[in-house]
């Protein structure tokens, strides 16, 4: 897997994800994604999902604890465009109801700017 | 105390393996840089010392060595015969018989010598050394012969001697007479040509012998010339000649060089030398250099019959005076017996004349030898050079780089030392770099080879210890799989007696141990509990966590104050409980259902886990609708809904982890909900859980074929069977 983060101005961080959310996928994105979800003055964090093909729980995991660390220190953390079958994972796996999930960016930054 | 445990096996787990592998590099790579290190030092400096060792001449048997190289270039370039101008009247086997045997009167040797000097040849020098008076000489013999007349006697005696005969006969010819240098007391004075010395006092330098073996004073006095016959055998063969030598105080020129002196009519011969060696001798307008000692290696070309007369067809006349006229004529013996065949550097032994000849062909020819007084330096350097090119590349180059260069490296240098040879005359000793060569190389490669042994060994303690850790890690996961294996219950014995539940079940773990579980057990005499969950994660903190949550769960749902018709009321108390120790944030998503088996009313709870699915014959199947909520453990507080569903008597009820929608092959495709959707058509004929749970399996098991199993596979299937009324 890999991972980039792009400033989109006004304090959102635009995290990119792509590849598959698998247990080798998540192990090579794992340091670097707790890393850029870890830093106190990154208040909105938006994660894009448009090019992760597919997920396994153990993506899931991966989104929730960078989620939950973002939401502890009073962060805005959302997810972005997921493909079909990631989304019928989060919606299945009970995670839609924890973490908000965007469908435009515009929608996203409102929510992590709001 | 889950905390610490957790933490103790993770790092059993992983991170000693990495730690072991950091610390053995960490090692190998301290003990490499102290060793190069050491190499790095010492081989340049043992390089140095050979050198210098060289330099000085103090390494044992390079002589015999260098030598036998010299020899090899003579024998593979032998020396082409160009002029002749000398010719050897040997006094050989024909000569002998002709004459009758030797020693031969000396009035004979004096007719032999004024018939070679009538055919005006440019010098004559015997390689006879005349050290008594002719006892043949008539004056002589009559003295032996008893009663004889004494007048006879005084008339023989007035008759020339013999030697006196040849005393003439040298005087007239300017013939050169030779010495043999030898130890012990000197007796005579010696005679000798007089020396020219150019340059510093050569005598220390050359060949001294203490005395000589010499001719009687009547010969010597009459010879035109004095020459040194000597020359030393080294294991029998001879390499060097002197072209002067000392004997006592006298400085005397060899034979070839005073027949030389005595064809150009000089009245010296010169030496000219430096205030550390001797460079060279000279007659007249000849310069020769030599080696340091004023000698010459001798460069052979083959045996030649050619370069012979026999004595005899001299002295009977049966040749044209042609044959010795202008030559340089050299008389010696070649018969049998009478003299030591010394061998050449071709191998051939020749009559120690003919030696003497071709000193003077090379002479004439301009092909005489030189070692020169820099070969030494010149090696030195080839030394420096292909030690250190050895020292650098052998470690550096790899060997199919390495073995083409240095052989191309050794031919190059053999091509040039033969060519010095055969163009310059020039003796440059090529074997000693070579050879120091081949120490250093076979030093480095021995080097390396023991080296690469203490590295293989080191690696192979290395790979032990690994497998230890690895046996370890392993029997770890072993022992984790046996506490998840061994707690869950075998569906088909727990409800052996109970006619109104169908029910199979299923766990296959991963080989990394998974974190799947399943339970069910009677609550009370008409109700079932059912669950089936998945710890999100892998290895033993993930099993633990699953046991962990399974018994939490068990233990709340038999509490007696627990409401059993508010599930989802358990799942939040259950969630709250585990959420509190949850350091590694790990989560487990559940299915949790309660069957009433006297209606088949299902109450269940989902907390992020896959939706069963439903399926009976003729039917499609279908999920079990119900919202859930988030898995178990991912947020504090979570209130968790109930719902509720009706089963038939035809239905089965599917439970399973995600380890069967994505189970994967070797062409890394998922099983698919939709594969899984088609085993279940099964269902049309299925008799019983069992056998919907088989054919389940089987289908996922065919399909990932021999591919590793990547996650656990857990899988429960259900079915109520309406009480019989």
């Amino acid at each position: 897997m890999e991972i980039n983060e792009e400033q989109l101005g006004g304090g959102v961080f635009k995290i990119n994800l792509s590849g598959r959310m698998d247990i080798t996928g998540v192990s090579d994105i794992e340091k670097p994604f707790a890393d850029m979800t870890a830093v106190d003055s990154k208040q909105s964090i938006i994660v894009d999902m448009s090019d992760v093909p597919y997920m396994s729980s153990i993506g899931i995991r991966s989104l929730l604890i960078n989620g939950k660390s973002v939401h502890r220190r009073g962060g805005k953390y959302v997810l972005l465009t997921p493909q079909p079958v990631v989304k019928d994972v989060l919606v299945v796996s009970g995670i839609s109801q924890l973490l908000t999930i965007c469908d435009t960016l515009e929608g996203a930054i409102d929510k992590v700017s709001s | 105390m889950f905390e610490q445990l957790d933490k103790t096996l993770n790092e059993l787990a992983y991170n000693d393996i990495r730690i072991t592998i950091k610390k053995t590099s960490n090692y190998l790579v301290k003990k490499k840089t102290i060793r190069s290190l050491i190499k790095s030092i010492s081989a340049p400096l043992g390089l140095l010392i050979i050198i210098s060792f060289h330099l000085m001449s103090l390494i044992p048997y390079q002589d015999a060595l260098r030598t036998s190289s010299f020899d090899l270039y003579q024998i593979l370039i032998p020396r082409e015969r160009i002029s002749a101008p000398v010719v050897i009247v040997e006094i050989d086997e024909e000569s002998l018989q002709e004459y009758g045997q030797w020693p031969w009167p000396r009035s004979l040797l004096a007719q032999l010598v004024n018939r070679i000097n009538e055919m005006e040849p440019a010098s004559i020098a015997i390689d006879i050394i005349m050290p008594e008076p002719d006892r043949s000489s008539m004056c002589h013999v009559t003295k032996y012969i008893p009663n004889i007349d004494a007048k006879l006697i005084e008339q023989a005696c007035k008759l020339p001697s013999n030697d006196e005969l040849l005393a003439n006969a040298l005087f007239n010819s300017q013939a050169i007479l030779g010495i043999a240098g030898m130890d012990g007391d000197n007796n005579r004075e010696i005679s000798a040509p007089p020396m020219l010395i150019i340059g510093e006092n050569p005598h220390s330098f050359m060949r001294h012998f203490d005395s000589a073996l010499q001719n009687i004073l009547e010969l010597d006095s009459a010879a035109g010339g004095h020459a040194i016959l000597s020359a030393d055998m080294e294991r029998g063969v001879i390499r060097r000649i002197p072209l002067i030598a000392s004997v006592g105080d006298t400085v005397l020129p060899s034979l070839s060089l005073e027949a030389l002196r005595i064809a150009s009519g000089s009245r010296t011969f010169t030496v000219k030398s430096s205030t550390s060696r001797i460079e060279g001798v000279g007659v007249g307008d000849l310069f020769i250099a030599t080696q340091s000692d004023g000698s010459t290696w001798v460069h052979y070309s083959h045996h030649d019959p050619s370069r012979f007369i026999s004595a005899a067809s001299i002295l009977n006349g049966s040749v044209s005076s042609e044959v010795l006229n202008r030559k340089l004529v050299l008389v010696g013996f070649s018969g049998l017996g009478l003299v030591d065949f010394p061998s050449t550097t071709l191998g051939e032994r020749v009559p120690g004349v003919e030696i003497h000849a071709q000193v003077l062909e090379t002479i004439f020819d301009g092909t005489t030898l030189i070692r020169p007084y820099w070969a030494l330096w010149l090696e030195g350097l080839l030394m420096l050079l292909l030690g250190s090119f050895v020292l650098y590349a052998a470690t550096r180059l790899k060997a199919i780089l390495l073995v083409p260069l240095l052989l191309s490296i050794v031919a190059v240098f053999i091509a040039g030392a033969l060519t010095a040879f055969s163009q310059a005359h020039l003796l440059i000793d090529i074997a000693s770099p070579l050879f120091l060569f081949i120490a250093l190389y076979g030093t480095m490669q021995a080097d390396s080879l023991i080296r690469e042994e203490a590295q293989v060994e080191l690696l192979e303690d290395d790979l032990r210890v690994q497998r230890e850790e690895a046996a370890k890690v392993h029997g770890e996961m072993e022992a984790a799989k046996r506490f998840q294996m061994g707690i869950v219950p075998n569906a088909s014995t727990t409800f052996n007696d109970e006619h109104r539940l169908d029910i199979a079940a299923s766990m296959e773990p991963a080989k990394m141990v998974g974190g799947d579980l399943y339970d069910c057990f009677m609550l009370d005499e008409h109700r079932v509990f059912l669950s089936v969950g998945d710890v999100c994660g892998k290895g033993v903190p993930a099993s633990l966590f699953m046991v962990i949550s399974k018994t939490l769960c068990k233990s709340i749902a038999l509490r007696e104050e627990t409401n059993l018709m508010d599930l989802g009321g358990l799942v939040s108390q259950a969630n709250t409980e585990i959420s509190r120790d949850n350091p590694e944030m790990l989560f487990v998503t559940a299915f949790i259902g309660v069957l009433d088996l006297r209606n088949g009313e299902l109450i269940y709870c989902n907390a992020g886990h896959e939706r069963p699915l439903l399926c009976a014959p003729r039917c499609k199947p279908i999920e079990l609708k119900g919202l859930g909520g988030p898995p178990v453990s991912t947020v504090d507080e979570w209130d968790y809904q109930t719902h509720r569903y009706q089963l038939s008597p035809e239905e089965f009820l599917c439970v399973y982890s995600d380890g069967i929608p994505e189970a994967i092959n070797n062409n890394d495709e998922l099983f698919g909900h939709s594969r899984l959707i088609s085993s279940l058509r099964c269902a049309d004929t299925a008799k019983s859980s069992g056998e919907v749970m088989d054919q389940i399996l089987e289908d996922v098991y065919s399909f990932v074929g021999d591919a590793e199993p990547y996650d656990d596979l857990t899988l429960m299937v259900i079915r109520w069977q309406a009480p019989l009324l």
